[in-house]
């Protein structure tokens, strides 16, 4: 009777936890200007709470298996006073 | 200033207000229906998607994919590297493709013939982006590119955003609408209408204001975006394109620092410019869902600032001295009213012209009222005098 219920309690959390676990995604980088993360790294999905980019700096990732594209972006630099051009996107 | 006729007062007040109206809008003519507050509302209150669109992608070329490509020049862009581009795209099974960059002068002979056929004999419907044509200049897109041949021939939509550009007005450089066709080709639509078309969709929207999309709320972008290198297999991943571009309306366009980067509501604030790529991609996921932006007819708008002047002429009959901070609560009013109706209604509230009215009638109100005459008090001292 023990183990019936042992056995059950073992089924009822892998139930459990297979529902409620989240499902992790893989993050590939496709674009960067970061040396630190150049295209090919696949990055944690967390990766959004504890990174930091300098001005300028940008990395286009592609999540999969969902097939999407997400941009990761430090913050702007000024676009140059008088002249035509904007900031060169490979710079960081 | 004295009057001894109220009628000659209310004159004068009208006489200042018109000349106070008329010398703001010399100065600064409003662009639209609206004024500032409705591309901070369109930066804040357009629809926010919960994810990516499935069904557009933007394959870009930029100065990475001609670097990737040993190609040592910019302009035009190599067309032996686009023909290799619609083809890749093609071939991975796209339903449309867009070409997002002006082919108006001959280059490599070999090159550009590689190009043509890449674009006719695409089993993808083929939508070429064009600028208009001078009947003495040179008429690359028309006598060669899209030329009738043996095979299809691509359909075409005109390429250009509609800055509102005028005589009278500071154009800033801002694109909010779907630009009308010019006169020089009235039956030529724009790139999003036609790739939409294309796709099989004939919705019309109701103005030609642009209904933009915030980014998704899962964090990703608008469209799925990748780099042409990395389509055509010469950047440093592999990725599965099939599976990325099948069945997708992909438009192929450039993304260089220096040449069509665009400034639109969402971004004018933060001053950030998008590729044209990702505007025509906006137009056509609104053509898509079927969003419409509405704006207000001549005869409803002149009925709203008749009901708003006679309005105004009623609290400013009985503002007493509280008359400025009744036009700051009006101001803050149309603006919230305003926010209301562009997020619940998708309708542009014409602040401009209702605000005019309303703090017209409540200048002329407050200024009008016809004072009480209050009986003097007569003092006996001087009465003995």
């Amino acid at each position: 009777m023990s183990s019936f219920l042992t056995c059950l309690t073992v089924f009822v959390l892998v139930l459990t936890v297979g529902f409620t676990a989240p499902s992790h995604a893989d993050m590939l980088v496709i674009e960067s200007n970061v040396p630190e993360y150049p295209a090919g790294t696949h990055l944690p999905d967390d990766v959004e709470k504890w990174l930091k980019l300098p001005a300028n700096c940008f990395i286009r990732v592609l999540i999969l298996p969902s097939n999407v594209t997400r941009i990761f972006e430090g913050p702007k630099l000024q676009r140059p006073k008088g002249g035509t051009r904007g900031i060169n996107r490979s710079e960081c | 200033m004295t009057f001894t006729n109220v009628w000659f007062a209310r004159l004068y007040v009208l006489a200042v207000l018109a000349g106070f109206f008329a010398l703001t809008l010399l100065l600064h003519l409003p662009h639209g229906p609206q004024h500032w507050s409705a591309d901070w509302t369109t930066a804040h209150f357009s629809p926010r998607p919960e994810t990516q669109d499935k069904r557009i992608a933007l394959v870009l070329v930029s100065d990475a994919t001609l670097s990737a490509a040993n190609i040592p020049y910019l302009s035009p862009i190599d067309r032996g590297l686009l023909a290799r581009v619609v083809h890749t795209v093609d071939k991975a099974g796209a339903k449309v493709i867009g070409l997002d960059i002006i082919l108006d002068r001959y280059t490599e002979p070999d090159k550009d013939e590689k190009l043509r056929q890449a674009i006719q004999t695409a089993n993808a419907a083929v939508v070429v982006a064009t600028i208009d044509e001078t009947s003495s200049g040179l008429r690359v897109q028309s006598d060669f590119f899209l030329s009738n041949s043996d095979s299809r021939r691509p359909d075409v939509g005109h390429a250009y955003f509609d800055e509102h550009h005028s005589p009278t007005q500071v154009s800033d450089h801002v694109v909010r609408f779907i630009a009308e066709p010019s006169k020089t080709n009235p039956d030529r639509k724009s790139f999003a209408e036609t790739l939409a078309q294309a796709a099989g969709e004939q919705f019309r929207p109701a103005s030609h204001h642009i209904s933009w999309l915030l980014s998704p709320k899962n964090g990703t972008e608008n469209f799925l975006t990748l780099s042409a290198e990395d389509v055509l297999g010469l950047g440093p991943v592999s990725l599965p394109i099939d599976d990325l571009l099948r069945n997708k309306i992909v438009i192929i366009g450039g993304n260089f620092d220096d040449r069509d980067q665009h400034l639109t509501p969402l971004s004018v604030g933060v001053d950030r410019h998008f590729t044209g790529a990702f505007i025509h991609a906006q137009i056509l996921a609104q053509l898509l869902d079927h969003r419409s932006i509405r704006e207000l007819g001549l005869f409803t708008q002149g009925l709203m600032a008749l009901i708003a002047a006679l309005t105004g002429y009623w609290l400013g009959q009985r503002s007493e001295h509280y008359h400025l901070w009744l036009e700051l609560a009006t101001v803050a009013g149309f603006v919230i009213i305003g926010i209301l109706s562009f997020k619940f209604l998708h309708v542009l509230f014409p602040y401009n012209a209702i605000l005019i009215a309303c703090l017209s009638g409540v200048t002329v109100g407050h200024y009008a009222r016809t004072k009480k005459v209050v009986p003097q008090k007569t003092s006996p001292t001087l009465d003995a005098i």
